[in-house]
Formats: structure tokens, C-alpha cells, sequence
């Protein structure tokens, strides 16, 4: 005799049917929509990686250099060199290092120090007979012998200076060298576009002269090139008269500076403020109501577009604070740019921070109160070590959407910052900089086709992207941590 | 210190903003004994508990009137130094809640806030003495490191007890210590109850009018604010005095 005799319970009937069809299609419809998320991802992150392959490396040859037995006046008289080959720079040393690496490759050793131990005809097999033979072409190029190869490679000459200079010891000694090529020349050597000066664009190293890409063919003919990882990208500043040399040094110190400016300046007022807000601040009464006013206008502040912060900020500690500040407070200065990114990432820290203190389980407080914890202790021992992962995490969100800000950088002139670069030492608060993000958009403005520059705009992505995602990681790492000390 | 921790409420009323959640109580509590608070939900009896400790000041729009005097000492006055109240009269609450640190922090913390050790010896007897007298040091001796959240329901809610005794109170205040746990662990809190009565006057306020029975000297019955009667536990069930009690009690009502 069962209890459930009335009770009829069909394995299939229509109703589960129907129940199990609209899971399995909100299964696939979310299923397909992740997928279509991860394929967008995939996309981007291909493009980026694509676009910046140009950028890894750079191509060198090793030379060998004989300093000279004493050193030697220069002569800086006028040259055939026609290319500028630099606005920052003196032009005497332009002049001497050109004249140096004439003489270098084509062997004259004897008038000009220090010395490439060096014969194009060497390396090459290229005559002299044979350039007389052949078209030079196009207006820019040197119309010598010596200009044409000159331009192929970026001048040693400053640095064999200033190795000479701190380190008269070299003086008759031969030691190997590797030497860049230029702009022109990496492009064609390493098969990507260059500048287009005749318009149609399409040929590899078209400013580069009949003559110039038989001279390189020859040299990869005879395994003569090698190619490096350009790590200089990661230390040079961006304004080089040689493009392949071009980086983002500056920029990356600029940014970190200015994380360290937010975190200094946001932290400590942030989550202040989301103390005050969420423990001591008054509810009644007109303190209570100037209290709301500003808890609105906290939320409503995190929503403002940041460019009108941008302005705020060139308005106020640009243009009215800027004598009195202790800073010398100018235009596409890090300090400047801190301080906007800190305004800015203020409230996203705040309204996490509360959001943190509020989801720390009352229990806790009431059992320090209990066994008669005062409030500060209660604060600073309980509550704070507690929300701790929830403020990390809202000050990780700030800082990674500071870090990666443009507008507001924009404002202030960051991007324009080329013709400036960060002083020597590590502390450049007061110097005109560009930061990372407004380095993307400087790069990516070189639309002439110079894959060179485009490729540096998405290697600035990468580096910009993989700090964030460290960034990312080590607030997730500490999170976890915390949460496996907590529970046992 | 005296000897004798007598308790006396005298016109104590409570309000929560407009309305009044305690109306006009006195009562003195026997010293060295487990006095229970017994009646329906919403009755006050939590209220008055949270009073002993002026745990209600951390409600914005509690007021308390009236005078309770500990060693005649009024410590609703506002010139009691409510840390110096908390460690004297220590609470348990009815969710097991032990900080998220180590066992051994969690009955550390009140001696130290309190600067109650000078050393590290003393402060590691004193823990050892508190996690004895909760009847937990055999259990968790060779693990006082790991988190306090790692242990039992029972086991948190016996380490609660020794972090509440750890700052050597007077009074215990009990809020419900049991209703979170399950029967065997409830007979555990309840016979050690029992022992820690012999040294601490205990208040508990309990859902449970077998655990009263069980476990208190005295018990207080409360009903929408009022007390209406406190009586010897065996008295007061076997014999009732008031007709809200006797309905209580026979489950006419609660």
C-alpha cells in the first residue's frame, strides 16, 4: 500500500520536454555569445601582436673599430651630407660623425679618428666603378659615393666621442662595434614598407637609391646581417631623427611616475574618505543632509568624462595654482597629469572602498565592540584588514583606467611633448614628457605608410597592456592570499 | 574589586527612536549565577541584555533611561568608560563569530587592547587559561596558529567564550549562545555554562524554555517590553505568578 498511489510521476512528459528545450537554448545562447567575446579578444590581441612585430627587432652588422693613437681635432667644416639628420642635435657632431663613417667605409684610415676598420668593397664587393655606373634617383639621397652608403647606417659618431673621451685607455686598441642601420635601410632589410616619397608606396625601401639596395641586397647575400632585439624601444625617447631608434623611455617612467602620484595623492584621501563616509559621518540633521550632498556627488563625480577633468585640471594647477604650487607646475609635466588621474580615480576608489567596508560582516564589529575594542581599534584592526581585498581591488580598477587614460593627457599637451624629453635621473615630475597612451597616439599619427612608427604605436599597446595585466594579477594574487589566511 | 557583583536594574526604559522597546524595568540579579531571559520574539529581553554592556550606544537612535548599577555603580551614566564596562562584562553572541585570525589571536586580542599581560609568557598562560576554562585547550593546543574560522560551529562558539572570558570579566552576557548550534554541541556550551556559572554571573537570553530549565538559577520573563516576572527557574515554571506567564509557559502564546 504506497502513500503515493494517486501521485502518477511520468518520466516524460511534454512539460519536461519543453522545461529541458529552454535550458539547453539559454545554454547555447550564452555559450555562443562567450564565444563570440573569447573570438573578439583573440582578434585584438592578434592585430596588436601582428601590428608591433615590426618593432621586436633591428637590424646590425658588426664592424670593427681602431681608436687612433691620440686624439685629434675635428673638422667641422661643411659636408655632402644632405639628409637632416636630427633637429636636437649640434650639427658639428652630425658633420664629424657622417665624415667618420665615410672614411670608415671606404677604407680611408689614415685622415679621421677614431676608425671603422671597415671596406664596403669588403663586405660588399659593391665598386666604386660600380656607382658611377648606376642612377642614384631620387632628390633626397646623397648624390657621392660615400653619402650613399652613409645613409644606410645611423652615425656612431657621438658615441666612439664619448667612448673615447671617458676612456683615453682605448687609444690604439680595435674592438667590434655593431652598427644600426638606418631607418631606410632596416625597412628594406627586414621587408616592410617605408616612407613614401614617390607616392606609389607599395616597394620596400623606396627612398633608398638603386645603388643603396644593391649594397644591401649583398649584404644579406653574404650573411653579413644580423638581426637584434630592439631593446632600446624600451628606454629611447620617441623624438629621433632615425625612426628605427625611436622609444618610449620617457613615456614609461612618465606613467609610473604618475601611478605613484595616484597612488600617493588617491589612496590615502580615497579611502579616508570612504571611512569617514561610512563611519563617523552625521545622518541627521543639516550635517546629515550636507552629508548626502556629497555622497551624490561622489557617485555622480565617477561618471564625469575625463576630459572635463583634463580641463579642471590644466584650469587649476596649470593655470591658477601654478606659481604657488611647490611644483613647477607646467604644461605635459607628470606632476600635473598625476594629479588629474588622481582627481579622477578618486571616486572609483571611494566608492569601492565603501562598498568594501560595507560588506564586512557586522558580526565582526560587534564582537570586537564586545570584548571592548574602541572605535579606532575596531577600524584599524578589524574592519580595514578585512574590506582589505575589496579596496585593493577598487584601487586596481582606478589605477588601471589611470594608467590608461588619454584625454585628459591630451589636455595638458602630453602628446606634443616630442620636441622635450624627460632630464637625466629618475624623478622627472617637472620635465615635459609624453605618458603611454598619448605615445599610441603619437605613433599611430605616422599614417605615411612607415610601418616603423605604426609598429611602435602597438608595441606601446603591449607594454601598456602588460602592466595593467600585472597590475591585475598581483591584486588578484594578494586577494587570494588573503582569503586562504582567512578561512582554514 | 568586591566580592559580591551585584546587579540592579532601576527604571530602565529603552527607545528606539518614537517607539519604546523596554518599559519601566527593575530586577536584581543573583550574583554567581545563570539568570535566563525567556519570551516571544520582540519581546526586549535582547534589548536589555545589549544594555549590561551599553552595546545599544552603537545604534544611532537607541536611548537608554534609567540606572543599572554593577557594584553601585551606575554604568548607564555617561561618565562610565564603556571600554573598561566591556572588559568587565564580556558578551557571547548567537552566530559563533570569531575574528578572522588565528585561535590564538582571537583570545589574545581583548587581554592585549586591554594591556592586561606584560609579557608573552603571561599573555600565552592567560590564553591557555581562557581556552581551558572554555573547555576547547585539549581540542585546538597543538593548532593555536591556524584560523579561528577553520573549527566546528561548537568550537567557534566555545572560542567566542574564551575570548570573552580571556579579559577576566564579572558578568557573562549571553545573547541566544546556542540557537546556532546543533544538540550535541548545544550540550557541551550548556554543561560548560554551567561550570562558568560557579565563577561569573551569567545573563543568557534563550529561545529555549527546556534549556532555561536546564540550565539557569533564575529566569526573567519579558513580554512587548515589560518584564512581567522574575522568579527562581523551578518557581517560576512550576508556579507562575502572572497570567502572561502561565500562557507562555502552557504555549498559548510565542
Amino acid at each position: 500500500m504506497s502513500n503515493f498511489g494517486a501521485l502518477k510521476l511520468s518520466k516524460r512528459s511534454a512539460r519536461v520536454a519543453r522545461r529541458r528545450s529552454v535550458d539547453r537554448l539559454l545554454a547555447i545562447v550564452s555559450g555562443s555569445v562567450l564565444g563570440f567575446v573569447a573570438l573578439i579578444l583573440v582578434a585584438l590581441f592578434w592585430d596588436v601582436i601582428d601590428g608591433a612585430k615590426m618593432g621586436w627587432k633591428r637590424a646590425e652588422i658588426t664592424v670593427e673599430i681602431s681608436y687612433p693613437d691620440e686624439p685629434v681635432l675635428y673638422n667641422s667644416g661643411p659636408t655632402f651630407v644632405t639628409e637632416s639628420a636630427g633637429l636636437l642635435r649640434p650639427r658639428e657632431v652630425r658633420v664629424e660623425s657622417r665624415r667618420i663613417i665615410r672614411d670608415a667605409l671606404i677604407g680611408n684610415r689614415n685622415v679621421y679618428d677614431p676608425q671603422i676598420v671597415l671596406s664596403i668593397e669588403e663586405l660588399t664587393g659593391v665598386k666604386q666603378s660600380d656607382f658611377n655606373s648606376r642612377s642614384v634617383g631620387l632628390p633626397p639621397v646623397a648624390a657621392t659615393y660615400e653619402g650613399q652608403i652613409g645613409q644606410l647606417f645611423i652615425d656612431p659618431g657621438p658615441y666612439f666621442k664619448a667612448r673615447f673621451e671617458a676612456n683615453p685607455s682605448l687609444a690604439g686598441t680595435t674592438k667590434p662595434y655593431s652598427l644600426a642601420f638606418s631607418t631606410d635601410a632596416d625597412s628594406y632589410l627586414r621587408g616592410f614598407r617605408s616612407i613614401l616619397v614617390d607616392g606609389s608606396g607599395k616597394i620596400p625601401g623606396s627612398r633608398l637609391s638603386p645603388f643603396q639596395r644593391l649594397v644591401l641586397d649583398r649584404l644579406i647575400e653574404r650573411n653579413n646581417v644580423r638581426k637584434v632585439w630592439n631593446w632600446s624601444f624600451l628606454s629611447n625617447a620617441y623624438p629621433q631623427s632615425q625612426r628605427v631608434l625611436s622609444g618610449i623611455g620617457p613615456a614609461i617612467q612618465a606613467s609610473l611616475l604618475m601611478m605613484l602620484i595616484v597612488i600617493l595623492v588617491s589612496l590615502p584621501v580615497g579611502v579616508g574618505s570612504g571611512i569617514f563616509l561610512e563611519f563617523f559621518a552625521p545622518r541627521r540633521g543639516f550635517w546629515g543632509w550636507l552629508t548626502s550632498i556629497i555622497e551624490i556627488n561622489i557617485n555622480n563625480l565617477a561618471s564625469v568624462p575625463s576630459i572635463v577633468f583634463g580641463l579642471m585640471g590644466l584650469a587649476i594647477f596649470v593655470q591658477a595654482w601654478g606659481p604657488i604650487f611647490i611644483f613647477d607646475t607646467g604644461l605635459a609635466t607628470p606632476i600635473v597629469g598625476g594629479l588629474i588621474l588622481s582627481l579622477m580615480t578618486l571616486p572609483t576608489i571611494v566608492v569601492t572602498s565603501r562598498a568594501a567596508l560595507l560588506a564586512v560582516p557586522p558580526s565582526f564589529q560587534q564582537a570586537a565592540y564586545g570584548i571592548g575594542a574602541s572605535k579606532m581599534q575596531t577600524i584599524f584592526r578589524f574592519v580595514l584588514p578585512y574590506a582589505f581585498p575589496g579596496i585593493l581591488t577598487g584601487v586596481i580598477i582606478g589605477l588601471a583606467q589611470a594608467i590608461g587614460e588619454t584625454a585628459p593627457l591630451v589636455v595638458i599637451g602630453m602628446v606634443a611633448a616630442e620636441v622635450t624629453m624627460c632630464r637625466e635621473g629618475l624623478l622627472c615630475l617637472e620635465d615635459q614628457t609624453p605618458a603611454l597612451p598619448t605615445a599610441i597616439s603619437y605613433f599611430r599619427r605616422f599614417m605615411d605608410g612607415d610601418q616603423q612608427m605604426v609598429s611602435r604605436s602597438y608595441m606601446t599597446i603591449i607594454v601598456l597592456l602588460s602592466i595593467v595585466l600585472s597590475m591585475n594579477a598581483l591584486a588578484s594574487n594578494i586577494r587570494g592570499r588573503v582569503a586562504r589566511s582567512r578561512q582554514g | 574589586m568586591t566580592e559580591t557583583t551585584n546587579i540592579q536594574c532601576r527604571n530602565v526604559n529603552v527607545f528606539y527612536g518614537e517607539s519604546d522597546a523596554l518599559r519601566n524595568v527593575n530586577m536584581t540579579l543573583k550574583d554567581k549565577a545563570v539568570t535566563a531571559f525567556i519570551g516571544p520574539s520582540g519581546c526586549g529581553k535582547s534589548t536589555l541584555l545589549r544594555c549590561f554592556n551599553r552595546m545599544n550606544d552603537l545604534i544611532d537612535i537607541a536611548k537608554v533611561t534609567g540606572e543599572i548599577i554593577i557594584d553601585g555603580q551606575n554604568l548607564n551614566s555617561p561618565e562610565t568608560d564603556v571600554v573598561e564596562l566591556r572588559q568587565r562584562v564580556g558578551m557571547v553572541f548567537q552566530k559563533p563569530n570569531p575574528f578572522p585570525k588565528s585561535i590564538f589571536e582571537n583570545v589574545a586580542y581583548g587581554p592585549r587592547i586591554h594591556g592586561l599581560c606584560r609579557n608573552r609568557t603571561e599573555l600565552h598562560d592567560r590564553v591557555e587559561e581562557a581556552l581551558t576554562r572554555a573547555g576547547l585547550w585539549k581540542e585546538v593546543s597543538d593548532r593555536l596558529r591556524e584560523p579561528g574560522l577553520g573549527l566546528s560551529g561548537g568550537q567557534q562558539q566555545r572560542l567566542c567564550i574564551a575570548r570573552a572570558i580571556a579579559t577576566e570579566p564579572e558578568v557573562l552576557l549571553m545573547d541566544e549562545p546556542c540557537s546556532a548550534l546543533d544538540p550535541i554541541a548545544t550540550t557541551i556550551i550548556e554543561d560548560l555554562i554551567g561550570e562558568l556559572a560557579k565563577s561569573y554571573t551569567i545573563i543568557m537570553v534563550t529561545h529555549s524554555m527546556a534549556q532555561a530549565q536546564r540550565v539557569s538559577e533564575d529566569t526573567a520573563f519579558f513580554y512587548k517590553g515589560d518584564l512581567i516576572e522574575i522568579a527562581p527557574t523551578k518557581e517560576l515554571f512550576r508556579n507562575p505568578k502572572q497570567a502572561y506567564t502561565k500562557q507562555y509557559l502552557s504555549g498559548s502564546f510565542g
